[in-house]
């Protein structure tokens, strides 16, 4: 057998063995719904998770701490798990009251940040978000 | 019945221009073209099913924030292979875990994170033995040869960004890794 022979058995199996799955390529083929051409891109500009300790909702571990940055405006996050989902504990910079919304995988979460900035989102399904406030958006990070 | 359409493939660019303005059949074509690449990127990380769904759903949203900054249309599966190389390797570093070695030559033990494959998707004895003996190839060329295996086929230059190894390297380590898979199987 030529290492061609091979190559072609082994592309015949893993075809099978391990395809796109189904769900995969659905949530790819629906992803330009969340298409947001106006808004300001935050950058993540900070990230506990690769900074040292392994952390991260599946690999258990100490909460992760990320911050955002587009223009004047920071918004900084704590992620934590809430049973099968992540609750985050967010804080805008500079602080004050706004209208927050949170992307995820299976929809959205609408909150409001307080006096101080503070706001609370519990219900996020782990997985690629975003955060968006005051017509900027953050880069999506799997959480 | 459908009336006849144009079989053409518009290319990489129109495709983009359109699906920047939100024209849904552009992205989906886009999807179908590459969902195979970014896909096989994730798992040649050996990522488990739900970080390798989390890993191409991330670098299809990254494609709609970024779609009106590609320059270089005929490098988009390069770019996404890219996109999916880096996202699976802050998941890797995350969690702690370590990406495959480069070093074909390094021996490694079969994956301990992997998942075992649907036995019922291997028809034969044969298509089993062959699997295993996929699996217990160095991380390296599992890696190498899992990103080829991609459907439809990339580019060698798709394949160097998702493996951050230069183009001219692929095809002799591609050669290599099959040699060794090849002399491991009873014929």
């Amino acid at each position: 057998m030529t290492i061609e022979e091979t190559w072609m058995e082994l592309r015949d199996v893993a075809a099978r063995a391990d395809p796109v799955p189904a769900a995969v390529l659905e949530a790819a083929l629906e992803a330009l719904r969340w298409r947001d051409p106006d808004a300001a891109l935050a950058q993540l500009i900070a990230d506990s998770a690769t900074a040292g300790m392994p952390v991260g909702i599946r690999s258990g571990g100490q909460p992760r701490l990320l911050t955002f940055a587009a223009g004047d405006l920071t918004i900084e996050v704590e992620v934590s798990p809430d049973g099968p989902t992540i609750r985050l504990v967010g804080q805008l910079v500079p602080p004050g009251p706004a209208r927050v919304r949170v992307d995820h995988r299976d929809g959205t979460v609408e909150v409001d940040a307080d006096q101080i900035g503070r706001f609370i989102a519990p219900g996020v399904v782990p997985g690629p978000v975003r955060l968006s406030c005051q017509g900027t958006t953050t880069e999506w990070t799997i959480l | 019945m459908l009336p006849c359409v144009d079989m053409a493939e518009p290319n990489n660019a129109t495709l983009l221009t359109a699906a920047c303005g939100g024209d849904q059949r552009s992205w989906e074509a886009i999807v179908h073209r590459y969902a195979g690449l970014v896909w096989s990127v994730a798992r040649s990380y050996r990522l488990g099913s739900a970080d390798a769904a989390d890993v191409s759903q991330a670098t299809w949203l990254r494609l709609v924030e970024h779609m009106a900054d590609i320059r270089d249309s005929d490098r988009l599966g390069a770019w996404l292979a890219t996109t999916a190389r880096r996202e699976a390797l802050a998941l890797l570093r995350r969690a702690g875990r370590d990406a495959p070695a480069i070093d074909p030559t390094e021996l490694d033990p079969p994956d301990a994170s992997g998942e075992p494959v649907d036995q019922r998707l291997l028809r034969t004895e044969r298509d089993s033995q062959l699997w295993q003996a996929f699996g217990a190839l160095p991380s390296a060329c599992q890696q190498l040869l899992r990103v080829l295996l991609a459907e439809p086929p990339p580019s060698y230059a798709e394949a160097s960004a998702a493996l951050g190894m230069p183009v001219g390297s692929i095809g002799p380590t591609r050669a290599r890794c099959l040699n060794t898979l090849r002399r491991r199987l009873t014929p």
